[in-house]
């Protein structure tokens, strides 16, 4: 599914003063299967427009469109990964991956999934993202690392043809990071969704992305758009190597002239 | 001097070594000690009152012999586990109290709901609601009479407009709770309100609502037995009024031992139940 954002703002108000502009006139275009990265500083509006993207909050003027997937409308909500793996915890593991098909639209398809066609799907993913043997703990019994696959499990469980991440990978450790970093690229290799990814590490933007967008803050924009054509997978290692190097400088680069220009 | 300075090098040596101890067992002491301890105190107490009231240092007017009243509670127990009079009283204040107590958190639970889920209700209601528990309900026992008899009715009125609060309180704060994470995945998601409050929102307040249901098990049975000594003559409170009208203190004595147990009893119950029902709750932040 094409994701087109056409000349989207977003303000805030605030009490007694001015409002703020978190967003600014931007134009973006997601194509189907591609895998998109969002890096920039804080406040620089990639969060507000993951939101956006998602449904839970509204652009202020201009307007976004999801087209030609293989479904649409809102039948199709996107997947999502937050930061935090917000699971339920007096749901079991396998419980909150089947959460996805309790809500909105999903719960209203007729004839609704039967019990057991809902438990092989959450198994099914639970083995994809390799914590299989914990369906039935609670997601307190696991580490921050398995319960953040759990999210991903829970993400994907709608097959949506478009799948957002809100820096999910900024609270784990850098072992566990880089494992599910390989783990990301085997799944998007595997079932092609439109993924975009909002982070501010530069390295995993390289790692993991088909092309870089990089924003900069006051108002939040969009400095650069940096194609990564490098094969995949790939590995961390290459980060050191020329290809892969080059493309870390280059965002780097567009980062800190766009830093230079909000300054 | 020179004499109690190594006493208290000694004595404070003997301190740290169990400041030390302590630290290191952070558990404190066992449990048969603690059981021990409390128990070993209780009884302490009782032996006294008995050595002063036999001895008539205190009048037995003003307070009855712990054996005395030891005997006589063991006959009303006697009469209600075999079914005499007193039996129906005890029937009656228990089950006033279980009422009691399902009415406070249904109520309890619809109002807190209702306050949470408008603004509009929040805005107009609830100041109404802190002045309401401001006020000491002992006074609208009149009114209550009045408008709903000397029965079972009107003391369970009494116990819900004092134990309904906590549970109000505890729903609004559970449900404010909101969490901007799980909020999101909630809309992403399309999940509509009632979805998203019966998913997400009424168990995440659960631990706040039990919390309060504790709490409110214990205001129940203090409407309860309000209701009981201001009108009609029914359970265990109406006895304990009419043994004090006869100046028969052991009696008296022996029914508040009852109905504290019953209190505390309720109050076991919730606790329970709770923690089988916020199995998380310890466990997450």
């Amino acid at each position: 599914m094409e994701i087109v954002l056409d000349g989207v703002s977003k303000s805030y108000d605030t009490r007694g003063r001015e409002s703020v502009l978190a967003v600014a006139q931007v134009d973006l275009r997601i194509r189907s299967g591609e895998f998109v990265s969002i890096v920039g500083p804080s406040g620089c509006g990639k969060t507000t427009i993951l939101d956006m993207l998602l449904g839970v909050i509204e652009p202020t003027t201009g307007s976004i469109g999801f087209t030609g997937g293989p479904r649409g409308g809102d039948e199709d909500r996107p997947g999502v990964v937050l930061q935090s793996p917000t699971l339920l915890p007096w749901r079991t593991v396998r419980s909150n991956v089947v959460l996805p098909a309790q809500c909105g639209p999903a719960a209203r398809r007729r004839p609704a999934p039967s019990r057991p066609v809902l438990r092989a799907r959450a198994d099914e993913l639970l083995r994809l993202v390799q914590v299989a043997e914990f369906a039935d703990r609670y997601p307190w019994e696991l580490s921050g690392g398995m319960q953040q696959r759990v999210a991903i499990a829970r993400a994907l469980f709608l097959k949506s043809s478009v799948m957002c991440f809100d820096e999910p990978f900024s609270a784990l450790d850098e072992f566990t990071r880089e494992s599910l970093h390989a783990e990301l690229q085997r799944i998007w290799m595997a079932e092609r969704f439109t993924g975009v990814f909002v982070t501010h590490s530069i390295q995993e933007a390289v790692l993991l992305s088909d092309r870089i967008v990089v924003m900069a803050p006051r108002p939040g924009r969009i400095v650069a758009d940096i194609p990564i054509p490098a094969a995949r997978p790939r590995h961390p290692d290459d980060l050191a190597g020329a290809e892969l190097g080059a493309y870390l400088l280059e965002v780097r680069e567009a980062l800190r002239a766009g830093m230079a220009e909000a300054a | 001097m020179t004499g109690s300075e190594p006493t208290t090098a000694t004595a404070a040596a003997a301190l740290a070594r169990s400041a030390v101890s302590a630290g290191r067992r952070s558990r404190g002491p066992s449990i048969a000690l603690r059981v021990v301890l409390v128990v070993g105190f209780g009884v302490l107490v009782v032996a006294v009152l008995e050595l002063l009231t036999a001895t008539r240092v205190i009048s037995p007017l003003l307070m009855p012999r712990p054996s005395v009243v030891a005997a006589r509670l063991s006959t009303i127990l006697g009469e209600i586990v075999t079914g005499g009079p007193t039996a129906i009283y005890a029937w009656e204040t228990a089950s006033a109290l279980l009422i009691s107590l399902a009415a406070a958190l249904v109520i309890g639970i619809a109002i807190g709901t209702l306050l949470a889920q408008s603004r509009l209700a929040k805005l107009v209601l609830y100041p109404y609601v802190l002045a309401l528990n401001a006020a000491p309900r002992i006074v609208f026992a009149p009114m209550f009479v009045i408008w709903f008899g000397l029965g079972l009715l009107s003391r369970v009125v009494m116990a819900v407009s004092i134990g309904m609060f906590p549970v109000i309180v505890g729903t609004l704060a559970g449900l404010a709770r909101a969490e901007g994470q799980t909020h999101k995945l909630m809309s992403a998601a399309g999940a509509t309100r009632l979805q998203r409050f019966r998913l997400v929102e009424f168990p995440s307040a659960l631990p706040y609502i039990v919390a309060g249901a504790e709490t409110a098990s214990v205001l129940v049975a203090v409407g309860v037995v309000i209701g009981e000594f201001t009108a009609g003559n029914d359970g265990l409170g109406y006895l304990v009024i009419a043994a004090q009208e006869n100046y028969d203190l052991p009696t008296v004595f022996a029914l508040v031992i009852i109905i504290s147990v019953m209190g505390m009893l309720l109050n076991g119950l919730v606790t329970l139940v709770g923690r089988r029902l916020v199995f998380w709750g310890r466990a997450t932040r």
